[in-house]
């Protein structure tokens, strides 16, 4: 392979990388942070789906230098992972949060208006 | 030393852990990123086992352990750049089905006996 090749590969590599994982990070600091289960649900969802992503692209262009498969073997890979996380991530999500809302998971008490309560006349 | 399963796909087999002694600062820079981004979703699912462990709700349980199943998948993508193998791809996709898997039981298993009391109570009014 060519030298340069290699060099923007590995580059391309380590910032989807970097990208992944700062986001992971921020998933799991919402996740902390936050002050009732939506919001802790908002958070670590968006940022955990997002930083999945970028991790998996940067494993696909950190193999795609190694030589160990035809690249695009784990490029289908990487596709399916990307798009199931982004579909199977916000139904899991939302599964949650309709099953914590039934069971009457207490919001925030900032919160202005619960209109699934209000369709519901509970 | 040869690995065992070497025989089976010469292509694929994992070989030896990563070359310590990297000839290019490009190459430097991808082992040491692979290594601070294990720390990294280390300590991102010790928090998450924080909340794991004082959430308040159910949900915040379940929700701890939809994203520790994520991160799980990083670590595991981490790990595969790090031996030079794409072995664990497959089990990407193997761990991001048992995740979403969970979450819905977790959710079904939440919501269950709301559920029922519901469609009891319109059972009763006669209007179902």
């Amino acid at each position: 392979m060519i030298a340069s090749m290699e060099i923007l590969l590995n580059i391309l590599s380590v910032l989807f990388l970097a990208f992944g994982v700062f986001f992971m990070m921020v998933g799991a600091l919402g996740l902390v942070r936050m002050p009732d289960v939506y919001h802790r649900m908002h958070a670590a969802t968006k940022g955990v789906t997002l930083g999945i992503s970028g991790m998996v692209l940067g494993a696909a262009f950190s193999a795609s230098h190694v030589g160990i498969v035809p690249p695009y073997q784990i490029i289908t890979t990487v596709t399916l992972v990307i798009m199931f996380q982004f579909v199977a991530n916000p139904v899991g999500a939302h599964m949650l949060a309709k099953a914590a809302h039934l069971d009457g998971a207490p919001p925030w008490e900032g919160t202005q208006s619960d209109e699934l309560r209000e369709d519901a006349g509970r | 030393m040869m690995h065992p399963l070497t025989t089976l796909s010469a292509a694929s087999a994992p070989t030896d852990p990563i070359v310590n002694t990297p000839d290019s600062w490009h190459a430097w820079m991808a082992i040491w990123a692979v290594d601070v981004g294990i720390v990294c979703i280390t300590i991102a699912m010790l928090i998450c086992v924080y909340r794991l462990v004082r959430g308040p709700h159910l949900a915040d349980r379940a929700l701890a352990v939809d994203t520790m199943a994520i991160e799980l998948i990083g670590l595991v993508i981490l790990l595969a750049i790090k031996w030079r193998t794409t072995w664990f791809m497959d089990g990407v996709l193997v761990l991001s089905l048992l995740g979403f898997a969970g979450t819905v039981a977790m959710a079904q298993y939440i919501a269950r006996p709301h559920l029922r009391r519901a469609r009891e109570m319109t059972l009763t009014q006669g209007d179902g």
